[in-house]
């Protein structure tokens, strides 16, 4: 995709025909002559040209809002346990699951005064969500359960909105557990690669078996019992080792799930890989396309969510809530501002009920301001960017990934450039 | 914006109305571990 640039605006060329302008500041997509294109080009504008990009670029927009500033935590993800059936080449958890520190199961009695003390912050209407996770969390269901139905209790009470996720390897699906899921209306998020030539090299068992066919069982026995379930979906990471996101696709697909994502590995920034992974995107997003226009590209995640950001003029400033709206619980009732950095008990922001004020502030300020964004034109539909993958890359989690970002504009372009399609045969 | 000729031209697209949600704000890939 060729880019050029007039201050805010960005044009696009899909090389498909099509010639796309986005306003980076008021997120509004429009169509672009030939004309205007080729002069963008040029050293010297067409006056014409110069004049109607100026009032584009000018304009201020009363229908984009900024992100609605969060000042408690309403999203929590919950290590139950930190032990794992398989062993990952790019786990990021200790590598087996365990952070080094293995702990079969998180003490109930240390963890729901935790969750009642950022519940009791949140006032009527509020949402708050509950992430479990591990290690594998469904070695520690009968946790979950009693967790769940404490925060059930606790919403009720409050009037808050709550809402829960799982995300397992999906290997431990049975009725037991499935049951157990049901009861609390559990979305499922499951950790799949592709098909087993992949999977099975990627995400083994602890013994290096192929799980993968476990899995996909696992799912038509959850398939089966969707009653009382939330969503169910898949995602995969997708790097060096595995370069192959449009046969990961072409797989997910026929599993029935509800929806699927991509994600380049957060700890490689291998350039040629991930330019290889944006490239392989495209393709998946033009074959979902063609498969089935907006439906079926709405069940990627991030299309879902730029389609979702431009059309709602809603300006994203914080790839994620980590430290605002955002914790993490290791399954010694510590906190983290995310999830990898649990490996690291310095990096702790409390335990137990109390909470570090002084680890918390400097997280205060939107992350496309701390990250230094300046004028990156994709700023309000990234959001700064991952924390974590900024700190492998450069040292530093607000020194920005060079790779990050130009895969995170790649895959925004890909994003907007399907965006305007559907759009335009609306109009 | 000022009345456009045929060859120069900017045509917006239209959006459509989406219901607006909270985003709680988590963690994105979270799948890795």
């Amino acid at each position: 995709m060729e880019i050029r640039r007039f201050d805010k605006i960005i044009a696009l060329n899909s090389g498909q025909g099509d010639l796309i302008g986005f306003h980076a500041d008021n997120l509004e997509v429009a169509e672009l002559s030939e004309e205007l294109w080729q002069t963008l080009a040029q050293p010297n504008l067409d006056p014409e040209a110069q004049e109607q990009l100026q009032a584009w670029n000018d304009e201020i927009s009363t229908e984009v809002r900024p992100e609605s500033p969060k000042s408690q935590i309403q999203s929590l993800s919950i290590n139950v346990t930190q032990l794992c059936n398989l062993q990952c080449v790019y786990c990021a958890a200790g590598g087996d699951g365990t952070y080094g520190n293995p702990q079969k199961k998180i003490a109930i009695e240390k963890t729901i005064p935790q969750i009642e003390l950022l519940m009791d912050r949140l006032k009527e209407g509020d949402r708050f969500h509950i992430t479990f996770l591990g290690g594998e969390p469904l070695l520690y269901a009968q946790g979950m359960k009693l967790l769940a139905e404490f925060a059930q209790e606790k919403a009720k009470e409050k009037k808050l909105r709550l809402k829960f996720n799982t995300i397992t390897n999906g290997t431990l699906f049975n009725a037991a557990n499935i049951e157990i899921l049901k009861s609390f209306g559990s979305n499922i998020t499951i950790s799949l690669d592709g098909p087993a030539d992949i999977n099975d090299q990627v995400r083994p068992s602890k013994g290096h078996q192929g799980v993968t066919s476990d899995i996909v069982q696992g799912i038509q026995l959850l398939n089966q019992n969707r009653k009382d379930l939330g969503s169910v979906g898949v995602q995969g990471v997708f790097g060096p080792y595995n370069s192959t996101p449009l046969k990961s696709y072409r797989f997910y697909r026929e599993l029935g799930v509800d929806w699927y994502d991509f994600h380049y590995d957060q700890e490689n920034n291998d350039s040629k890989a991930s330019f290889q992974f944006t490239e392989e995107v495209a393709q998946v997003a033009q074959e979902a396309f063609e498969a089935g226009g907006e439906k079926e590209l709405r069940k990627i995640k991030f299309f879902d969510q730029i389609f979702h950001q431009i059309d709602g003029k809603k300006r994203l400033e914080n790839y994620c809530g980590s430290g605002k709206s955002y914790l993490v619980l290791d399954a010694q009732n510590r906190a983290f501002l995310c999830p990898w950095a649990v490996n690291d008990a310095q990096k702790a922001v409390g335990t137990g009920t109390e909470l570090l004020k002084e680890k918390l502030q400097p997280l205060q300020k939107s992350l496309i301001s701390t990250n230094n964004c300046g004028d990156c034109w994709a700023k309000y539909l990234c959001g700064g960017g991952c924390m974590w993958a900024h700190k492998q890359a450069t040292g530093s989690p607000h020194k920005v990934d060079i790779v990050f970002c130009d895969r995170t504009r790649s895959l925004i372009s890909i994003g907007i450039s399907y965006y305007y399609q559907l759009r335009k045969a609306q109009s | 914006m000022k009345k456009e000729t045929k060859k120069i031209h900017i045509k917006k697209v239209k959006a459509s109305v989406v219901v607006q949600t909270e985003d709680p704000g988590s963690c994105r890939p979270l799948n890795i571990l």
